[in-house]
């Protein structure tokens, strides 16, 4: 089973990415901030991460290049949530290495299509 | 579980509320701190993402209103003054509201609302955003048009550092339709150069699908600023996948048309239905057939080797069969029930017939259209086969005559069904023996009508078949010789 990291200072967010992603079969951890989600997964793998990107202590972009530099997380897909009045974070996120993108606000159906999009 | 968000949420924009409270009177302190700006920014935005998932729309809007403001602030576009952050707090007053009320009514304070967004807009200048580009609308042709694309998709050297995988998106490329990939490894460095993190490889696709040109781009959308997709529609290969292969460019104006005759020949037949036939009518319907019997048969001709049951041949055939019906009609002035010998044909039958034909005719464009098979009613192939075959000759057709008629008709059929049958793969006994006798009695039919070329011809046929069998294939005749038999039946 896979697991995927759902980093966002939002706790309803979190929620609800946990919520959703389990109930499509996937374990789901969560993290409050960068910092947050650098300590998780140093203690366990993930195969995914889907983070947003204003947040406290450390953004998601800061969060991505970090992320980018650990060996094992040198292809683990990155998807960043951003809002659609922000295309030019979409880029900003590509080039920090995100691997794509999910526009807020977003539905159940669209998180778990986005996912499956970006993941065997 | 909405019910439980919506509780967590309740906990979280109170929190988030008190936060903006405080530094809202802060900010009024110093309005030119950008570290507040920052702060009130996030809160607000953080409000207006999460009750638009918990589904509080009407709040999720009002705090757009807010976070335009000071998203706009801190880009340094608008000044922080008194106004703003006293406007700020009453705005947060009202955000408490539709928090306390999840079911906000659209009355609850409806002039404050309005009030608050007014004085807001009017702190950012108006730019209207660009609207979302708003999907280009279809093609004419219905969408679920079967189209054929050949792809050719090359990564970026550097795709897979992104956390993109070729074979992920091919995947789902595939999952579009039939598709049949090819990898292209020719850019591949010698070994002491590779590098084994880099993507070297590009594949070919050539995909059969009813999906758009927009579709397939949205299958790239997360890689498109760094590889190369290239889209080209294209003929459909005859090797390619999908049992019925007409090529989609010339599909589309062959539809198009198809359409506007079928149109007007169900027009005429209405007019017909109440009004007696003039002879101008006659005429346009003639030439409204005639027009679909051509363009089908121009289709058919540049689609090469379709199956013999392929709907665009049952088209050609309907229209070729009510065209000369019409022309009969045409030119010999209605019905002459006294020529018809025991076929009684008439005004309604030839009516009716035709209301037939052109409903058959309807139901197979779709068939093309949706790349599915089709099946003519035997009974209306009958009706035709008689109908047209009521004189031209001017000898009246006798007893005999239409007895051959009606036994080879049924024949006809056993065969034309075991045929497809066998061609499908059943290689029941019980299918061929039926096959078999089918061939045997049309021959007796064909030796009492006196037809002995026909004879003649059924002989061979049964005798290839006997050989085949032995072989253990079927013989692709079957189409030519049963479209030349229905001909010579007349």
């Amino acid at each position: 089973m896979k697991t995927i990291l759902a980093v966002d200072d939002s706790a309803t967010i979190r929620q609800m990415v946990a919520f959703t992603l389990q109930g499509a079969g996937y374990e789901v951890v969560v993290a409050g901030d960068g910092v947050d989600a650098l300590k998780q997964i140093a203690g366990r793998h993930v195969d995914m991460i889907i983070t947003d990107l204003n947040m406290p202590n450390m953004n998601g972009i800061e969060l991505i290049r970090q992320v980018r530099s650990l060996a094992p997380y040198k292809f683990v897909p990155i998807l960043l949530l951003t809002t659609e009045s922000a295309p030019e974070k979409k880029q900003e996120g590509k080039a920090a290495g995100a691997t794509g993108w999910i526009v807020k606000p977003f539905d159940a159906p669209q998180l778990v299509a986005t996912v499956q999009k970006v993941m065997r | 579980m909405l019910a439980s968000l919506r509780s967590a949420f309740q906990a979280e924009a109170a929190d988030l509320l008190n936060e903006l409270d405080s530094s809202l009177l802060q900010l009024e302190a110093n309005p030119a701190d950008g570290e507040i700006i920052h702060r009130v920014f996030r809160a607000i935005h953080t409000l207006k993402g999460s009750g638009a998932t918990v589904g509080l729309e009407r709040l999720s809007r009002f705090a757009h209103r807010v976070e335009e403001v000071f998203d706009a602030a801190r880009d340094g576009k608008v000044e922080v003054t008194p106004e703003l952050t006293d406007l700020a707090l009453r705005a947060c007053d009202l955000l408490r509201v539709f928090l306390a009320d999840a079911d906000s009514t659209p009355d609850l304070e409806s002039g404050t609302e309005q009030q608050l967004v007014t004085a807001l807009k009017a702190f950012v200048k108006t730019e209207t955003p660009a609207a979302p580009a708003v999907q280009a609308a279809g093609p004419a042709v219905a969408a679920s048009l079967q189209r054929s694309y050949r792809i050719r998709y090359t990564p970026g050297l550097r795709m897979l550092f992104s956390g993109n995988d070729p074979v992920v998106l091919l995947t789902e490329l595939c999952a579009l339709g039939s598709a049949h990939v090819t990898a292209h490894t020719d850019s591949l460095p010698a070994l002491e150069d590779l590098d084994p993190e880099q993507c070297y490889v590009w594949w070919e696709i050539e995909l059969f699908s009813q999906a758009s040109d927009e579709t397939i781009r949205e299958v790239f959308v997360f890689v498109a600023d760094e590889c190369s997709v290239e889209i080209q529609k294209g003929e459909t290969d005859n090797r390619g996948p999908g049992p019925v292969r007409v090529s989609s460019r010339d599909f589309e104006s062959f539809y198009c048309e198809a359409e506007e005759h079928l149109q007007v020949i169900e027009e005429c037949l209405l007019q017909l239905e109440k009004t007696a036939a003039t002879p101008s009518d006659l005429a346009e319907l003639f030439r409204r057939l005639h027009s679909l019997k051509g363009a089908s048969a121009l289709l058919l001709g540049e689609s090469g080797d379709l199956a013999p049951r392929h709907p665009l041949r049952f088209l050609h055939q309907l229209a070729h069969a009510a065209e000369a019906l019409v022309e009969q009609q045409r030119d010999g002035n209605g019905s002459a029930a006294g020529q018809m010998g025991n076929a009684q044909v008439d005004n309604t039958q030839i009516g009716n017939t035709l209301f037939d034909v052109s409903a058959a005719m309807r139901r197979l464009l779709e068939c093309i259209d949706e790349n599915r098979h089709a099946d003519l009613d035997p009974e209306l192939l009958r009706r035709l086969g008689i109908a047209i075959s009521a004189p031209k000759a001017e000898t009246p057709r006798d007893a005999k005559q239409i007895a051959f008629v009606e036994t080879a008709g049924q024949c006809l059929e056993n065969m034309r069904t075991c045929f497809a049958r066998l061609q499908a793969g059943e290689q029941d006994a019980a299918v061929g023996a039926t096959y078999q006798r089918a061939i045997e009695t049309l021959g007796s039919a064909c030796q009492y009508a006196g037809m002995d070329k026909l004879r003649a011809q059924l002989r061979e046929h049964k005798a290839a078949l006997e050989a085949a069998a032995v072989v253990g294939a079927l013989p692709g005749r079957w189409n030519t010789w049963s479209s030349s038999w229905t001909e010579r039946s007349s």
